[in-house]
């Protein structure tokens, strides 16, 4: 087992180094430039004195692979660099900030969709082809196509402004989360939900649940004892993908709700060329899935004795 | 950069929320439009202890039951607002050029008329030719700890800010290059600040020296890098402007900074060392900046009082028109503001004068205006309403005619468009440009019978477009908001930027035949310190450039749409947006 999981390891260490090699080739060959200058409306005032000062200082002027490995050479040293978008911070100041008002409500967000995905999951199956079934399957679907962008406007309209159970915005106290976490939660949950239920149906009519029955145990203990622990191992297998991809951030939740995390720094960084920033919030989300993976890997292993590693 | 960064940026969230907009619409339609509740009843945001050093006002004793009046304003966007700050050496961006006014004064400030108005400076006067500029400062300035300030400390911030070692460095330049010798330091052709037209002749004498005649200096120093800077605390906190934050920063504006949560909210309190204080003091006890990004949110909690102004989104407009009480709340104004496209001028056939008319003519402009509803208003020049040069009977021939149109293009040789090249319309790609050139394009296939294509994309690969093998024949959509509200800023930046800059040596640009007309108008307006002559020089310029030889089409001016709070005095809206330096509000 630590075998496999160093093996793992130093896989992972080589799949995140071509991730960022491809990263900055990708960002570097997309047309347009940091700073405005490409951007006819803004780089009209630009003075061509100020965009060659601005490409020295920040190494534009050097051949991409140098620029890589200057990155790189620094991002080893824990140095992201400077953000282009915001020239006075850091790249790892604005992550050290962002990053855990996030990862808060991605942790929230994931437990809860685990917690009421997996519960709706099971009723629907045990329940399966009742109306209770169908009903549970339409609140996941429902979940699963409105998005998030969406559900945040209805839940804004709904809850603050017709309700004014909570306030429309903003961060830090526990009235100001329920909604962003509400609606971040909805579309994991529902997915866990059908999963679930898949999985369980899938296990309820296994050989070794007849023979469970036959033995006379209860449909409640079987459920529980036998189909529930069989059924939970694909749920945990999305469970990583999930996790990482809440982890850090949502941009339509954090921008609609604005929740001040690192979500809406994604994709303004790709609008914006910053490239500091493009490959800081790649590499943390590719690492983040990389290494939950292996988690959820190393997981089965002692979820289900029949998986071993050698 | 001011307006127009923040326009970019604003944009593109619009862009992201286009949707969202419209479905909030929708949602809150449904629900009956509500009236918005007394903003007093407002959750306040999150409170967290004033940073220390801020004095907070003890009016307890003296007015036990009144409530705290607290103004809640919106800062749309932060991320992505160059050198965003509050570093006034570092504006560009619109936010920070609005954070700026409220915690800084600078020499002049623009009154409703937008005239140039007394600040820190009493008075000024020019010499002969308007190149060089004394300002007399007035004796009671101070920084918010209750410190002097003088001359000096103007002198050393101009000499700061173009800089070429600051961290944000030379945002503002084109703001600044103005002044005799800014362009060489900041382009380190000569390290020697003592080169730069500006000095402090006594504590309350400051005076600048110029490149050249400039009759409009007094407006262009109401910018916020105008304003003072405390030397002694960017000296020891100036690193990666950190003496920008609460705990650090002296201002000399009508607020001072006490609280920054970045991404979330400022706090700012009135400034009782500020020179205008004295005369009248504040309205308010706090004043609160959030930093709500999504213009559907903002609209929320403009609705439930979490804020007191808010821009309105497109989507919810016909929805607050007619609402009886939100359409009050409306505040339109017309933004300085011109969108419009630029002409190869020497490739054929936009070579022939007629063809260029036969464009300009073939745009059913109101129509434009109303698919675009209440944002635009139809542009036939290309400087804008208010200003020195603008003049709505300038162009009569430029009115939407179809027929004149056909006819100029037959006589250019294209009888109902026969033999007219394909030709493209390069644009960033926005919902609203989508519309608007489709637009465009079928009135030109329908009047003209000429074939536009649309060639809208990301705003970083539109110089790649351009310059990509075999060339396009194209048209190339371009904007310019004012920095500063002078005819000179438009039309300096057509004349240095355009006819004679960059543009002049890509091939189809080149060769603009009336350069040697326009820039001398525009030249001479620049000398002149007479306004009805500064006028009529730009009025012939902009005929020139839009009509006669047209080397632009107008299409129209940016309408700006807020919502205020009744409960908010004493605020003041111009082209440049609104001000807030005697604001108030009713608890």
């Amino acid at each position: 087992m630590s075998k496999y999981i160093i093996r793992r390891f130093i896989q992972s260490v080589f799949i995140l180094f071509a991730i960022s090699v491809i990263t900055f080739g990708i960002a570097k060959a997309t047309p347009g430039g940091p700073f405005g200058f490409d951007d006819p409306d803004i780089g009209a005032r630009i003075p061509e004195a100020m965009r060659k000062r601005y490409r020295e200082v920040y190494g534009l002027d050097q051949p991409v692979p140098v620029q890589y490995l200057n990155w790189l050479r620094a991002a080893l040293q824990g140095d992201l660099g400077v953000s282009y978008g915001s020239r006075n911070q850091n790249v790892s100041d604005i992550l050290g900030r962002t990053w855990p008002i996030s990862a808060q409500l991605g942790l929230i967000a994931t437990s809860l969709a685990l917690l009421f995905g997996v519960t709706l999951g099971i009723i629907a199956a045990v329940n399966h082809n009742t109306l209770t079934d169908y009903l549970t399957m339409f609140i996941s679907v429902v979940g699963t196509t409105i998005p998030t962008f969406v559900l945040a406007i209805i839940a804004i309209v709904i809850f603050s402004v017709e309700l004014r159970w909570f306030p429309v915005s903003g961060w830090g106290t526990p009235e100001r989360m329920v909604l962003p976490v509400f609606v971040l939660m909805l579309g994991p949950m529902a997915g866990v939900a059908r999963y679930t239920r898949t999985s369980m149906l899938e296990v309820i009519n296994l050989d070794f649940v007849r023979t469970a029955y036959a033995k006379g145990l209860t449909r409640r203990r079987v459920i529980i004892k036998h189909v529930i622990r069989n059924a939970l191992i694909p749920v945990v297998t999305i469970t990583g993908p999930i996790l990482a991809g809440l982890l850090t951030g949502s941009f339509f939740v954090e921008t609609m709700f604005s929740v001040p995390g690192m979500g809406g720094a994604f994709i303004n960084a790709a609008a914006n060329r910053d490239y500091p920033m493009i490959m800081a919030n790649t590499m943390i989300y590719a690492a983040l899935i990389v290494f939950l993976n292996l988690a959820v890997d190393v997981a089965y292993g002692i979820i289900d004795p029949r998986i071993r590693y050698d | 950069m001011s307006t127009n960064s923040n326009r970019i940026s604003r944009r593109r969230l619009l862009k992201a929320a286009m949707f969202t907009g419209a479905t909030a619409g929708l949602a809150a339609c449904g629900g009956g439009a509500r009236p918005a509740a007394p903003a007093g009843e407002a959750p306040p945001p999150t409170e967290a202890p004033p940073a220390a050093e801020a004095p907070q006002e003890a009016p307890a004793a003296e007015a036990p039951a009144r409530a705290e009046r607290v103004l809640y304003l919106n800062m749309p966007s932060f991320y992505g607002d160059p050198g965003a700050g509050t570093d006034p050496g570092c504006s560009g961006g619109a936010n920070t050029v609005f954070t700026n006014q409220l915690m800084f004064s600078a020499l002049v400030y623009l009154n409703e008329k937008m005239e140039p108005t007394p600040d820190c400076a009493e008075s000024w006067t020019p010499n002969e030719d308007s190149s060089v500029w004394t300002f007399k400062l007035r004796k009671d300035l101070k920084w918010s700890d209750g410190t002097p300030i003088t001359a000096k400390d103007f002198e050393w911030t101009v000499k700061r800010n173009v800089s070429p070692d600051i961290s944000c460095g030379g945002g503002i330049l084109y703001m600044m290059d103005i002044i005799k010798g800014a362009a060489d330091y900041a382009g380190k052709v000569t390290t020697d600040p003592d080169t730069i037209g500006v000095k402090a002749l006594d504590d309350y004498t400051l005076q600048f020296e110029l490149t050249g005649p400039a009759g409009f200096f007094p407006i262009m120093v109401s910018y916020p890098t105008y304003s003072p800077l405390p030397k002694d605390r960017i000296e020891q906190y100036g690193k990666d402007t950190q003496w920008t934050q609460p705990q650090y920063v002296l201002s000399n504006g009508p607020f001072k900074m006490t609280e920054w949560k970045r991404d979330e909210y400022m706090t700012l309190l009135p400034n009782e060392h500020w020179h205008g204080y004295t005369e009248q003091a504040p309205g308010l006890d706090k004043l609160t900046v959030r930093m709500l990004k999504n213009q559907a949110t903002a609209i929320a909690a403009y609705e439930t009082g979490e804020l007191d102004v808010i821009e309105v989104p497109t989507g919810d407009l016909p929805r607050v028109k007619s609402d009886p009480v939100l359409s009050q709340q409306l505040i339109t104004y017309a933004e300085l503001f011109t969108q419009y496209m630029l002409i190869p001028v020497s490739a054929k056939p936009f070579d022939d004068v007629r063809v260029r008319q036969a464009l300009a003519i073939a745009i059913d402009r109101d129509a434009i205006a109303d698919v675009l509803a209440g944002t635009v208003t139809p542009a036939y020049q290309f400087l804008p309403p208010t200003m020195l040069g603008y003049d709505k009977d300038l162009n009569p021939e430029m009115a939407y005619n179809p027929d004149k149109a056909r006819q100029l293009l037959a006589d250019a040789g294209f009888p109902n468009g026969e033999g007219f090249p394909k030709f493209w319309i390069n644009s960033n790609h926005t919902d609203d440009y989508q519309t608007m050139f489709e637009a465009i394009s079928a009135m030109y296939k329908d009047v003209l019978g000429i074939e536009m294509e649309l060639a809208l994309m990301d705003p970083g690969a539109r110089g790649a477009w351009r310059e990509q093998e075999p060339r396009r024949l194209h048209l190339w959509r371009e904007r310019w908001g004012m920095d500063f509200p002078d005819s000179h800023n438009s039309m300096n930046f057509m004349v240095t930027g355009r006819l004679k800059g960059d543009y002049s040596k890509i091939p189809e640009w080149g060769g603009y035949k009336s350069t040697d007309r326009v820039a001398p108008l525009v030249e001479e307006a620049a000398r002149s310190a007479d306004p009805a002559r500064r006028h009529e020089l730009y009025r012939q310029a902009d005929r020139i450039l839009t009509w006669e030889d047209p080397y632009l089409i107008p299409i129209y001016y940016y309408v700006a749409n807020l919502m205020m709070k009744p409960r908010v005095k004493g605020v003041y809206v111009t082209g440049m947006g609104p001000t807030y330096r005697r604001v108030s509000v009713e608890s």
